[in-house]
């Protein structure tokens, strides 16, 4: 657009005439004219005196009246992965959707009890529900079955295959730069079935396995893929990741369930009979987002403590750590908000001047990484203070528990003679009398205290907690506070004379280096600012600690989430109304339907085709196996290293471990441009893949790379209801059928494995495959999901049809609304999920000791870090802290040997040191990746208008050729950091990071395209908020290809769009380029005791999103380098630049504008 | 020559026409402290009005981060140099408008400038921007450094520039509800309103060639429903409904409550003359002098108001964000809070404090046990 038609008012102005004058002498002089024809548009209006009062012409308002109207309205469920789930209406007009609105029923959610919610709620949905209907009219959808030629021509030339080491030819798999090619439904599943029976014969037995050895993959891999006899299962080697199933309890889920279903080809294939046969491999989503905390199972064995959001309305103060809760959450933020005028607190923990910041009654500048330092800082004024709850303390966590000095494990009561067990026997059972946590007594661990005047020793049973500790003490004639917290002493054991100190004894002791000052220079957190936290924590009666992916995205996220609870617990402040601690990311919490497995797991050899069956009578068999997708992004292998001290070490326990990935099949998911360390995934992992398959609405990265993408439904577009529910908040939402016409040939999420499931029962005669999704032929979905909430304990008495005839939306049964985590542990003395029953802050198995973490100690980040990486931030001398030395010099470059440089240095000389990367590559900046408020993740990148508002750049006319679409991404960077490297705000620079594994490993120059393609290029914006040495780039874009790279070159106005349909916001490469997959050693262990996922068992080691890998995205370093001048066509600087109105560029009238010069009270 | 009296700057000034105020008036007033920036209400318009050809770079509705962001880009800071620095005296603008020459008569157009093209590119420039770099934090009271989002649709003056600017008074204000609008069949486009307008809420939509600003939804206020962007801020900042000139002030009525009674509610930019009628509950966080630049004199009154605010207040503010209906009228029983809308319709009621409910363990009636922990 360009105003060529400047009027002649203002521009004639400059000339020193006056449009006005011009028209009235215009105007009076042809009033003779006027009552002519020719010249009627001249003729003057009539009557308009005063436009102020009466206007003589309003027909023409028909104008907007006539836009305004539409047909119909609907509601349906925007579901993307941000936790909401809000209802929505959608308006109708000639059968299009034409714009969407909250659908402001929440006050009509009901339970069984006829308990509702209120319309404080209202109204729920962002900017991003109301344009949802770009997503769906884009012509970025995927619109028909697609698969890439090549790996067509391989599969129909008969799956060749190299005589020794099984590989296919090379040719066939060039992706990213083949051709692509339309196929039917029925064509599709036929060649996606005949792959799967080929590469599940091609791996199983004596033959794949020595395949798979050839291929280079270490025996521990084999392992996994063995069933009970030893026998290998080629269907081990196909991975499946339903993305965010809870998100779609049925349609997305059925992935799952269809991996499952695959014991059914193992057991043709390897004509294994049933009891012996095995599924696929199950991805998970959760902990491969990093949004999983791992230390909340270390202390409270739960997945993870999250209040839902009107659980705020309840909190004395809120404290926020390292959660941009305005720029996430978008759609309840009213619940803390209110805190302004219900007068509450608000405190901020943040490295930068985020939108949170501006609400805060006071902000802690962190550095990012370390708030275990500063937690510990706040403990230990709590403890020598005592300002603790020692109550609390006492009853619910192990901190009153005795630790030998010699083995540094707790003492258990066995290895003392003749101790008294407190012991109050079974206390959370079912009406028969059965125990919840039926197999607790499996796993349990009875510790030892000390009581009384001389330090009486007595046995603490694992279900001895809260009210029962305080009934078992009376039996010995004694009360709560006679139970010593701070203890030092020698026990007489079974095996001789042991000294023993308490956990809250070596938590006094440790937390003596982490001083106020010490903490400060830690940190960068002013000491007094730590007392005055610690004191306002101290004096509110309910803290809500709402903690984010700041904290969360480090490899000692597990310390940090551990050293947050022990806050927590040392204020009470867990399990009462407004007053927890809660983690927040995605929607991942499955667990909600518990009945999950009689859908995932029903029985693939004995379905149930019974509509009617109660689901907790559905047959179950569990045959797939889960695994954490942190291995597929870690060059698709487990951690394994080979030190100096140790030679070859597995750190990867066998129950984390992974098979090969030679089929990997993702829903609902940009598995790829989401992937930490996406190119080399793209240039060392996906070569060794036989079947990749992408399934989703729009055309991603992982559709770019993929050999076969299935086009499915917009959620306006569902063909069978569907159902979710939420982590934030308490309703269970089900998705409607579609309002709309599909648009193009797609298919609904569940159809898609369905149609395979089908065509294998073609394939192999047997009818099982296709039985398996029965109800979905039948049109009868509603069958799976009544089974799901019949078996779910949120959710049993809910009816289907009652549901969906009724606005489709319920609140779920959990025992409080708002939910409270741990609510019943406080309040009915119901164990934790522990071996101790307790919440947990010592840790004494073998790993952590190994890696000196049995307490919560500080540990610099592994990577993002100005000092020495992964030091154990304590002095030498702490003796209870004895890690592991594997003999990694401090100077270490590679990623994985850096995980285990297990030293301790005291603080100063920490303090005096410098990260080796800084040195050896020039490195400079911590470089962060935070969430922005205009995608879900990369959801919505799609949409031009959200690409408009996400950055300095967005531009609907494009005028500088060079934006790759209607906007592109930013780099927040503080301006002085920017004029040191003589970059102008809007210049293009690129971002660099160790160089030695990062865009990818491998040679320099072998690929010179790869190589430019790979470079992370992006604009610098002038950012005041981000302090010096520290970066951000939001994260989740949709990154260079090789065809978008291509298509710049080639598309004449400069865009980047593909031929595919893909419209990426960046040039070259994507922030995966600097960020890459870290696994932590403590996170893949076999001994962490906690809850199952499903059930309310105890279990031990590796459990899907739960004990497993996180993956550390924010570990990145990087350095920025000046590449292209922002002007148009890269001439000058960005036009913004040049007005004196921009940061660090303000001239005399904006410092006026800013100090507000301009209008004052006089 | 007109003299209008415009009670925000508390005495008479000079405007193009003589005074002559609707039956009832269109008033909003936004909560600057709750606004999160998220641009659902920039989406509601844009997908309602302004998704057609020619109008690519039009948003009726936006939010900037300020001080350095705006749209289109840096608009109040040029027109505040423009004007030059002017000022207060006990409560009472002793400044010129944007309508007075110095002498206090009427200037032949209103004070302002046509922004060029490129100057509508960028609409979210500088989001979360702070005006400088912190080192070890910020606190309560003000914070040093600071950014905040200023909500923008057209303010649906009194005395409105446009309306002034144009030629051939193809501008009007309707009387039934005071809502300014460009009327499509006899605009010419030659975007004197634009320049006229302070607020640069007139643009111009390439395609049909006229000048295009928000509509308040009119079709949506005809039927007793709030404009689209005030149904759809999920962070319950925006209130819509009637605002009646202070001498008729209603404490029922929840905007002239907000805006006369607790004056917890302020202009735009007052001293640009046009009387606008959308109010500022100002941010508590920044620097009175800037927010004074902004909103004029109450600015440190309105803040304390807003964050101790007495049961009335506590519960008037709840209503925001409750209902699509237009607020017309409340009751506040101390327990909970009504909202009538038109026709004395029961448009919405809510509790003063929120519910916790406690199911049992053992869920007998349907053969269920309940957990927190799933």
């Amino acid at each position: 657009m360009s105003h060529k038609e400047v009027p002649a008012g203002r521009a004639a102005k400059d000339q020193g005439s006056n449009r006005r004058e011009f028209l009235r002498a215009g105007l009076v002089g042809l009033a003779g004219v006027a009552a002519s024809p020719l010249f009627a548009a001249l003729k003057p209006a009539d009557n308009i005196d005063n436009p102020l009062e009466h206007y003589p012409s309003r027909d023409w308002e028909t104008l907007y009246r006539d836009m305004y109207r539409y047909d119909r309205d609907f509601t349906f469920v925007c579901a993307p992965n941000d936790t909401h789930n809000c209802r929505l209406r959608g308006f109708l007009r000639n059968g299009v959707l034409v714009r969407v609105e909250q659908a402001y029923d929440v006050s009509s959610y009901k339970d069984l009890q006829g308990n509702q919610a209120t319309p404080t709620w209202h109204p729920r949905g962002c900017l991003k529900g109301y344009t949802y209907m770009r997503r769906v009219y884009s012509k970025f959808r995927v619109k028909y079955p697609t698969v890439r030629k090549g790996w067509k021509d391989w599969v129909e030339a008969g799956f060749p295959r190299d005589p020794q080491t099984g590989r296919p030819p090379e040719k066939h798999f060039k992706r990213g730069e083949d051709e692509w090619v339309r196929v039917t439904w029925d064509e599709v599943s036929d060649l996606v079935a005949r792959a799967l029976v080929n590469i599940a014969t091609a791996y199983s037995g004596q033959e794949g396995a020595k395949r798979l050895l050839a291929q280079g993959y270490p025996p521990e891999m084999i392992e996994p893929m063995k069933d009970p006899d030893g026998n290998v299962a080629g269907v081990r080697t196909m991975k499946f990741r339903a993305g965010m199933g809870f998100l779609g309890a049925t349609r997305i889920v059925a992935l799952y369930r269809f991996a499952n279903m695959l014991a059914l080809l193992d057991h043709h294939v390897r004509k294994a009979p049933p009891e012996k046969a095995l599924g696929a491999r199950l991805w998970d989503n959760y902990a491969w987002h990093t949004d999983l905390p791992p230390g909340h199972a270390m202390v409270t064995g739960m997945q993870t403590l999250d209040q839902e959001f009107h659980d705020y309305w309840n909190s004395d103060l809120i404290v926020i750590s390292g959660l941009n809760l305005v720029e996430n959450k978008m759609a309840d933020p009213i619940w803390w908000h209110a805190a302004i005028e219900r007068k509450k607190k608000i405190i901020v923990i943040a490295p930068e001047h985020s939108p949170t910041v501006t609400k805060a009654d006071y902000w802690l500048q962190i550095r990012a990484g370390t708030d275990t330092a500063l937690m510990l800082g706040v403990a230990g004024i709590l403890i020598r203070t005592g300002a603790y709850r020692d109550d609390f303390v006492r009853r619910f966590t192990s901190f009153p528990f005795l630790v030998r000095l010699d083995t540094l494990k707790l003492l258990k009561a066995e290895e003392v003679e003749g101790l008294p067990l407190l012991d109050p026997g079974e206390t959370y059972t079912y009406a028969d009398g059965s125990p919840v946590q039926s197999n607790a007594k499996d796993f349990a661990l009875n510790a030892v205290v000390a009581a009384g005047q001389g330090g009486k020793l007595l046995g603490v049973a694992r279900n001895c907690l809260g009210k029962h500790l305080d009934a078992q003490l009376a039996k010995e004639k004694l009360t709560l506070k006679d139970l010593a917290l701070d203890f030092e002493g020698e026990v007489a054991t079974k095996g001789g004379p042991v000294r023993v100190k308490s956990v809250f004894r070596l938590y006094r002791e440790l937390t003596e280096h982490y001083s106020p000052d010490a903490v400060a220079g830690m940190t960068g957190v002013p000491a007094e600012l730590i007392g005055r936290f610690a004191q306002d924590l101290a004096a509110s009666k309910a803290t809500a600690m709402i903690c984010g992916m700041g904290m969360n995205m480090y490899l000692h996220n597990d310390l940090i989430n551990r050293a947050y609870l022990l806050v927590a617990a040392l204020t009470a402040n867990v399990g009462i109304p407004g007053g927890n601690v809660g983690s927040y990311a995605g929607n991942y919490k499955s667990p909600v339907f518990n009945g999950l497995p009689a859908y995932v797991a029903e029985d693939p050899f004995n379905q149930s085709l019974d509509p009617d069956l109660d689901g907790e009578k559905v047959p179950r068999r569990f045959l797939g196996h889960y695994e954490s997708l942190h291995f597929w992004a870690h060059g698709d292998s487990p951690l394994i290293v080979q030190t100096p001290k140790e030679g070859r070490v597995v750190l990867t326990e066998a129950g984390h471990l992974p098979s090969p990935t030679k089929v990997a099949w993702s829903a609902n998911a940009n598995l790829l441009g989401n992937a930490k360390w996406a190119y080399d995934v793209m240039k060392n992992v996906l070569p060794n893949h036989e079947l990749y398959v992408a399934q989703d609405i729009e055309w991603t990265m992982n559709c770019e790379y993929a050999d076969v993408v299935f086009p499915v439904d917009s959620w306006v577009e569902l063909a069978h209801p569907d159902m979710t529910c939420s982590c934030t908040n308490p309703f269970l939402q089900f998705f409607p059928r579609a309002a709309i016409e599909r648009l193009h040939d797609t298919r609904h999420d569940i159809e898609v494995p369905a149609g395979v499931a089908k065509a294998l029962s073609k394939l192999t005669g047997d009818e099982r495959f296709a039985r398996h999704f029965h109800f979905v032929d039948q049109d009868r979905v509603d069958v799976y999901m009544q089974r799901i909430l019949d078996a779910s304990d949120a959710f049993r008495g809910y009816k289907v049809k009652e549901i969906m005839a009724n606005g489709g939306a319920a609140l779920a049964m959990f025992r409080t609304y708002p939910r409270i985590p741990c609510w019943e542990q406080v309040h009915e003395s119901v164990p934790f999920y522990t071996r101790t029953g307790r919440m947990e802050f010592y840790r004494d198995e073998d790993e952590w000791l190994a890696q000196g973490e049995n307490l919560i100690v500080h540990r610099e980040p592994v990577e993002a870090t100005p000092y020495q990486p992964n030091v154990i931030v304590v002095p030498e001398t702490f003796e209870v802290i004895r890690p592991k030395d594997y003999g990694v010099a401090p100077d270490e470059l590679d990623g994985d040997l850096r995980c285990i440089f297990n030293q301790k240095w005291p603080w100063e000389k920490v303090r005096a040191s410098r990260n080796p990367l800084m040195e050896k590559f020039g490195l400079t900046s911590v470089f962060v990746t935070c969430k922005t408020r205009h995608r879900v993740h990369s959801s919505w990148s799609t949409v031009d208008w959200n690409v408009i508002w996400c950055s300095n750049f967005g531009d609907p006319t494009r005028l500088d050729k060079r934006t790759p679409w209607v906007g592109e991404e930013e780099l927040d960077i503080n301006p002085e950091d920017a004029k040191a490297l003589g970059i102008e705000d809007g210049d293009y620079v690129w971002l660099d990071a160790a160089p030695n594994d990062r865009p990818f490993r491998g040679k320099r120059g072998a690929d010179p395209f790869f190589d430019q393609m790979t470079r992370f290029m992006v604009r610098a914006k002038y950012n005041p908020s981000f302090p010096r040495g520290f970066l951000n780039v939001k994260h989740s874009i949709y990154g260079a290809t090789h065809r978008s790279v291509r298509a710049q070159q080639a598309n004449p106005d400069g865009s980047a769009i593909t031929d595919t349909g893909y419209a990426p916001t960046l040039r070259f490469g994507s922030h995966q380029s600097c960020v890459r997959t870290w696994l932590n050693p403590t996170q893949m262990t076999g001994s962490l005791v906690h809850k199952d996922y499903f059930t309310h068992k105890l279990v031990k080691g590796f459990t899907v999103d739960t004990h497993t890998p996180t993956g550390a995205p924010k570990e990145s370093l990087v350095k920025v380098t000046f590449a292209e001048k922002g002007g148009i066509g890269g001439r000058g600087a960005w036009d913004p630049v040049k007005t004196g109105f921009t940061p660090a560029h303000e001239n005399e009238a904006m410092r006026l504008y800013i100090q507000g010069g301009f209008s004052k009270e006089a | 020559m007109p003299k209008v009296y415009n009670w925000q700057l508390g005495r008479e000034m000079a405007y193009s026409f003589p005074d002559a105020r609707p039956k009832r008036q269109v008033g909003f007033v936004f909560d600057i402290n709750r606004c999160i920036g998220c641009q659902t209400c920039t989406m509601a318009c844009k997908s309602t009005w302004t998704f057609s050809r020619g109008q690519e770079h039009m948003w009726w509705n936006n939010v900037a981060t300020k001080p350095f962001g705006g749209y289109p880009q840096h608009w109040d800071v040029k027109l505040l140099e423009k004007l030059g620095p002017q000022a207060w005296r006990s409560g009472v603008y002793a400044g010129r408008t944007i309508f007075e020459n110095d002498k206090g008569g009427l200037r032949e157009e209103p004070l302002g400038y046509l922004p060029q093209a490129p100057e509508w590119r960028f609409p979210n420039m500088y989001e979360d921007t702070a005006t400088a770099t912190s080192a070890q934090g910020l606190a309560q009271p003000i914070h040093s450094a600071f950014f905040f989002y200023l909500q923008r649709i057209c303010n649906h003056c009194t005395y409105p520039g446009c309306l002034a600017a144009c030629p051939r008074q193809s501008i009007y204000k309707r009387p039934e509800d005071g809502i300014v609008l460009v009327d499509q069949a006899r605009c010419r486009g030659y975007q004197e309103c634009v320049a006229g307008c302070p607020y640069k809420k007139s643009l111009f939509n390439t395609h049909t060639k006229t000048a295009e600003k928000c509509i308040a939804c009119y079709p949506r206020v005809e039927q007793g429903t709030i404009p689209r962007c005030m149904a759809a801020c999920v962070g319950h900042i925006r209130l819509a409904g009637w605002v009646s000139r202070p001498e008729a002030a209603r404490e029922d009525n929840p905007i002239d409550y907000l805006v006369h009674v607790r004056k917890v509610a302020l202009p735009l930019y007052p001293q640009f003359g046009t009387e606008p009628n959308l109010y500022y509950i100002p941010p508590r966080w920044v620097p009175r002098p800037y927010l004074t630049q902004m909103f004029g004199p109450g600015v440190e009154h309105a803040i304390k108001a807003r964050t101790d605010p007495d049961p009335q207040l506590f519960a008037v503010l709840k209503l925001f964000g409750s209902t699509t209906r237009r607020i017309e009228s409340y009751r506040f029983s101390g327990k909970s809070i009504k909202g009538i809308g038109a026709g004395s319709e029961a448009a919405v009621e809510l509790p003063i404090e929120e519910p916790i409910f406690i199911r049992p363990f053992n869920d007998k009636a349907f053969a269920a046990y309940r957990f927190n922990e799933p």
